[in-house]
């Protein structure tokens, strides 16, 4: 450690009265404010001590003294003891600051015990948080920094191009203000709708972890987590409520497997909330909001079939570079809207059941919620991370493109955007996605058009691709 | 469903036209038997309260089924003679896709 590396010592006063060496082990606060001069007479006599050695010392509002020395300061005054500077781990569930002073030995020299009781170098407080950013994991998987590199928006973010002052409405189970936002300045706002509880409450994770995929592309916009209530169709006109250019969507209904009136004769209640949320989306449509949903994780997810929403699939990002189709996720012919396929294009998602591909983002989600170590090889529970990655991911991902699209042209319509994404993505000619199949030259049912490419979108918005 | 064993649950009933005299037929005579609006809409109401107030309202039975709930039949009350009674339906919890 350099000379120069100071270290703060807290100094406790000898008051009157003479205090037995176990005085502290029977009463300590109790023990303690009955020996401390309460005049401060001793706090400053001991300050006068210090300073005529040449350290810097205060006084506190209580009577203590603090002081601020160097480390050759520290090891004349207190000759023998060594001092070490550990790097602060962050554990489960703690989020500490970045290192403490270790002193083997502190007991006071003489020439200072007729002032001090005792001196200590103050340990610096942990706080009782997720972690900022994610624990360290071995096997493969990707950060929020590596999804953004993958969908090419970083080169936007120097352009100028990062989602400023678009609003991005996310219906989903809850938005917790984990320290990972908070610490990044991103602007996400939970909101409730109706029955829906406090917003920013995640038993699940899955609201949080999954909005960081839409900062991770658009770090400037913002984003009203609006928390799922008592149905989905009064969920969704919140978000309308909200007056978003943007509507992100990780969730819907396995029950694309039949026509309409097959539904409707099958399960006439559903059919009718179908048809609300139809009606509700419609609106949503009107108002030339860019409406996304998630095409689903080898399921068949009404409303990512709706033909007017752009619907979200999955590619993966090997290890060695390359992409291929995701085998966890959607890609299938509707039922309910013949002759309507998805997904239109894809986000990044990992890969089925297969380590070490399986979970392939790491998350931010609420400590103790339901994804919290999600996936992660070692015992992760309580970091407030989680490993996850399905077609959840990719939703919000391509919800963040689009906020780089209407940054740049607030008019596109919904439609003009997905032909904008589709037009400049990158086509993915590997792969078979969880429904079989298989990804091929051009557009292609496994992958839509492929992979969106934020830059190329960009810049085929302001007419340079 | 008997008193003893009501559960709660959200409806949504989808009298049309926010402010409209369907809609406000709906409001009180929902509201009179003890079920709670807690949304409004053009698309219509969201309310929430024990099955055996909506079974009340809607004239309907709820069942459980599954885990969740069933309505049973169909509500065929009108606001106005000439009005068609609304669709209704117990909306299901959407599915997350992590």
């Amino acid at each position: 450690m350099a000379d120069d590396d100071t270290i703060t010592l807290r100094l406790v006063p000898r008051g009157r009265g003479a205090v037995p060496d176990d005085a502290f082990e029977r009463a300590p606060a109790e023990t303690l404010s009955r020996v401390v001069d309460p005049s401060g007479d001793a706090a400053r006599a001991g300050m006068a001590a210090l300073m005529a050695r040449g350290i810097a010392a205060r006084t506190t509002p209580l009577n203590r003294v603090t002081a601020t020395l160097s480390e050759r300061q520290f090891r004349e005054m207190f000759s023998g003891a060594t001092v070490e500077r550990q790097p602060m781990a962050s554990e489960k569930g703690i989020v500490a600051a970045a290192e403490r002073v270790l002193v083997d030995d502190m007991t006071l020299p003489p020439a200072l015990r007729q002032e001090f009781l005792f001196a200590y170098v103050p340990r610096p407080v942990e706080y009782f948080a997720p972690r900022a950013i994610p624990p360290h994991e071995d096997i493969y998987h990707l950060r929020l920094a590596d999804v953004a590199m993958a969908l090419n928006a970083p080169r936007c973010h120097l352009s100028g191009w990062t989602g400023q002052g678009v609003r991005v409405a996310m219906a989903d189970s809850g938005f917790f203000l984990h320290p990972y936002y908070l610490r990044s300045g991103f602007r996400l706002i939970p909101t409730d709708s109706p029955g829906s509880g406090p917003a920013d409450e995640d038993s699940s994770g899955h609201g949080t972890g999954e909005a960081a995929n839409v900062f991770a592309v658009a770090p400037q916009c913002r984003v009203y987590g609006v928390k799922h209530g008592s149905s989905a169709a009064s969920t969704l006109e919140t978000c309308i409520g909200l007056r978003p250019d943007v509507m992100t969507n990780s969730w819907g209904y396995d029950l694309d497997r039949g026509t309409r009136a097959e539904l409707r004769r099958i399960d006439r209640s559903f059919f009718n909330e179908m048809v609300d949320i139809e009606s509700v989306l419609e609106t949503a449509l009107e108002r030339d909001i860019v409406v996304l949903f998630s095409a689903g994780n080898g399921h068949r997810a009404f409303p990512g079939s709706h033909p007017d929403v752009i619907s979200v699939g999955g590619v993966t990002l090997n290890e060695d570079g390359s992409l291929e189709a995701s085998d966890y996720a959607s890609s299938f012919e509707s039922q309910l809207y013949p002759g309507r396929e998805t997904p239109d294009v894809c986000g990044i998602v990992g890969r089925a059941g297969r380590r070490p591909q399986s979970a392939h983002i790491a998350l931010p989600v609420p400590p103790d919620s339901n994804l919290d170590g999600e996936n992660f090889a070692s015992d992760a529970t309580g970091t407030g991370w989680g490993l996850f990655s399905g077609t959840s991911a990719a939703c919000p991902q391509v919800a963040g493109v689009c906020a780089l699209v209407k940054q740049i042209d607030p008019n596109l319509s919904g439609a003009q955007v997905r032909q904008v994404l589709e037009a400049r993505a990158i086509d993915v000619t590997k792969g078979e996605s969880a429904l079989g199949d298989e990804a091929g030259e051009g557009e292609d049912r496994a992958t839509g058009a492929g992979l969106v490419d934020a830059l190329r979108a960009c810049g085929f918005v302001i007419g340079v691709s | 469903m008997s008193a003893d064993e009501t559960p709660r649950l959200s409806m949504r009933i989808l009298a049309k036209g926010e402010g409209s005299v369907d809609q406000r037929f709906w409001i009180e005579r929902l509201t009179r038997h003890g079920v709670r609006v807690v949304s409004v809409s053009d698309a219509g109401l969201t309310a929430e309260g024990p099955a055996e107030a909506f079974e009340g309202a809607l004239e309907v039975r709820i069942v459980r089924e599954g885990g969740g709930m069933r309505m049973e039949g169909e509500c065929t009350i009108r606001s106005v003679e000439d009005a068609d009674p609304p669709e209704v339906y117990i909306p299901r919890r959407p599915s997350f896709f992590p």
